[in-house]
C-alpha cells in the first residue's frame, strides 16, 4: 500500500481492529511509519498495563441488595404511574365548588385566631410532676429488626413510651480509642468536606 | 466472537421478555451487566458510594427506557450510553465541596461480615494482592489526572474493552474524536506512569 490509509483505518488498525487483509495492507505502509508504529506500540502496551490492573467487571458491594433497590424503585413508579381511579379523577362541578373567593379572605383570619388559641391553649396546661422514684421498666415496643455489619456484634432496643426514650444497645463493638478524632465529615460546625469524586465538570 | 454472540442473543431474549413486562427477565439483566457498568462508573468518579448510587440510576433509567431501545445496538452498549449519561450529569449537578454525606468505609472490605451474601472474593496471594492493589492505586491516580473525555475514552477501551465505533456511540462523538483523545490519554498516562512501564 502506497497511499496513506484514511482516518478511520488507521485509527482501528492502531487498536488492532482490522481484518487480517486490511491489517496486512496497512502494516506494509506502517513499515515506513515510525510515528505509527510508536502509536499502535504504546496503544498495546496501555492496553496491556490498564487491562491487567483495573477489572472490566466488578460486582457492587452488597449486590443482591443492589437489585432489590432497582426493583422496589421500578415498582413504585409504576405504582405512581398508574391511571387514578375514576371516583378520584372526576372533577368537581362548578355547581358544588365552593366559592373560593368568599372565603379567601377569611383564611388568614381564621389562621391567626387559631394560632392566638393555640397559644392561650399552651399557657394554660401544665406538666405533671415528675417521680424520680421507681421509674417505670424499660419496655420493648414492637421491636423492630436490627442489622448490623459487624459479625458478632448483637444489637438490642429498648423503648420507653412514658421516659418518651429509646436505647439501642450495641454489645461487642471493639472500644473506641482515646486518641480517635472525629473526621471533618461528621463534625457539625466544621467545614465543607473533602470529596473524593474526582471528575471535574466538562468543558463544553 | 460464538460466546459474545450467545451472549447478546441472551441478552436480546431477556430484553424482549422485559419489555412485556417480565422483572424477572430484567432482573437478570441488571446481574449480567451490574459488574461492567458498576466498574466502569467507579473508575470515572473513584468513589465506591457514588458508583454504587449511580449504577442504580443507570439501571432504573434503562428499565425507564427500555420500549424505545431498537436492536441496532448491543444492550451493553446502550447501558454505558445512559452510563455516560449519568455520569457526567452526575458531574454538573455535584456540589463544589462534594456530596459524601456517607462515608465511604461503609463499603471497606474488612468490615464486611464474611457470612454475608455477596461477600467479594478475594483469590490472590496477599504479596500479589498488595502489589496489584499499589499499581492499581497508581493507576487509578494517574486516570484522575486526564480530563472526564480523556479519561472515558480510554476506559471504554483499554479497560472495557469496547470497539472504536461503540466508543463514539456512548460518548456521541466522531470517530476521529475517539482517536484524538486516546491518543492524548494515553500520553500522558505513559508520562505519568513511566516508572511502570519502564519495569515491565
Amino acid at each position: 500500500m502506497n497511499t496513506t490509509p484514511d482516518e478511520e483505518r488507521l485509527a482501528l488498525w492502531v487498536e488492532d481492529e482490522l481484518d487480517a487483509t486490511s491489517q496486512a495492507a496497512v502494516d506494509a505502509w506502517a513499515a515506513t511509519q515510525p510515528e505509527w508504529l510508536e502509536r499502535r506500540e504504546v496503544a498495546r502496551q496501555m492496553k496491556a498495563l490498564l487491562g491487567a490492573s483495573l477489572p472490566a467487571a466488578e460486582e457492587p458491594p452488597y449486590a443482591e441488595f443492589f437489585n432489590a433497590r432497582i426493583a422496589r424503585e421500578i415498582e413504585r413508579e409504576a405504582a405512581m404511574a398508574e391511571p387514578v381511579t375514576p371516583a378520584a379523577a372526576e372533577p368537581v362541578s362548578p355547581m358544588v365548588r365552593p366559592s373560593g373567593k368568599t372565603w379567601r379572605w377569611f383564611l388568614p383570619a381564621t389562621a391567626v385566631a387559631g394560632m392566638v388559641l393555640c397559644f392561650w391553649a399552651g399557657t394554660r396546661i401544665t406538666p405533671p410532676a415528675v417521680t424520680l422514684a421507681a421509674p417505670a421498666p424499660l419496655v420493648p415496643a414492637t421491636t423492630p429488626v436490627l442489622y448490623t455489619p459487624e459479625k458478632g456484634v448483637k444489637a438490642d432496643y429498648f423503648a420507653s413510651a412514658s421516659a418518651d426514650a429509646m436505647v439501642i444497645v450495641l454489645d461487642g463493638v471493639a472500644a473506641i480509642p482515646d486518641s480517635f478524632e472525629v473526621p471533618d465529615t461528621a463534625s457539625t460546625g466544621g467545614g465543607p468536606g473533602a470529596s473524593t469524586a474526582d471528575i471535574d465538570p466538562p468543558t463544553r | 466472537m460464538p460466546g459474545e454472540l450467545a451472549t447478546e442473543a441472551e441478552d436480546e431474549a431477556l430484553v424482549a421478555r422485559a419489555k412485556a413486562g417480565d422483572m424477572k427477565a430484567y432482573d437478570l439483566l441488571v446481574t449480567r451487566h451490574r459488574g461492567r457498568i458498576y466498574a466502569m462508573i467507579r473508575n470515572m468518579v473513584k468513589n465506591e458510594t457514588d458508583a454504587w448510587d449511580l449504577s442504580q440510576e443507570v439501571f432504573i433509567k434503562a428499565w425507564q427506557a427500555l420500549s424505545r431501545f431498537e436492536a441496532k445496538a448491543r444492550f451493553t452498549t446502550w447501558l454505558y450510553r445512559i452510563a455516560h449519561n449519568a455520569v457526567y450529569d452526575f458531574t454538573r449537578r455535584r456540589r463544589p465541596e462534594g456530596g459524601d454525606e456517607i462515608n465511604d468505609e461503609v463499603f471497606a472490605r474488612d468490615r464486611i461480615d464474611p457470612a454475608a451474601v455477596a461477600t467479594p472474593t478475594e483469590s490472590r496471594s496477599p504479596d500479589d494482592a498488595l502489589a496489584g492493589d499499589e499499581l492499581r492505586g497508581k493507576i487509578e491516580a494517574a486516570l484522575a489526572k486526564l480530563s472526564p473525555e480523556h479519561r472515558e475514552a480510554v476506559i471504554l477501551k483499554d479497560v472495557q474493552g469496547l470497539a472504536y465505533k461503540e466508543i463514539a456511540d456512548v460518548m456521541e462523538c466522531s470517530l476521529g474524536t475517539v482517536m484524538s483523545r486516546l491518543f492524548y490519554a494515553r500520553q500522558k498516562l505513559q508520562t505519568l506512569l513511566k516508572d511502570e512501564y519502564d519495569s515491565r
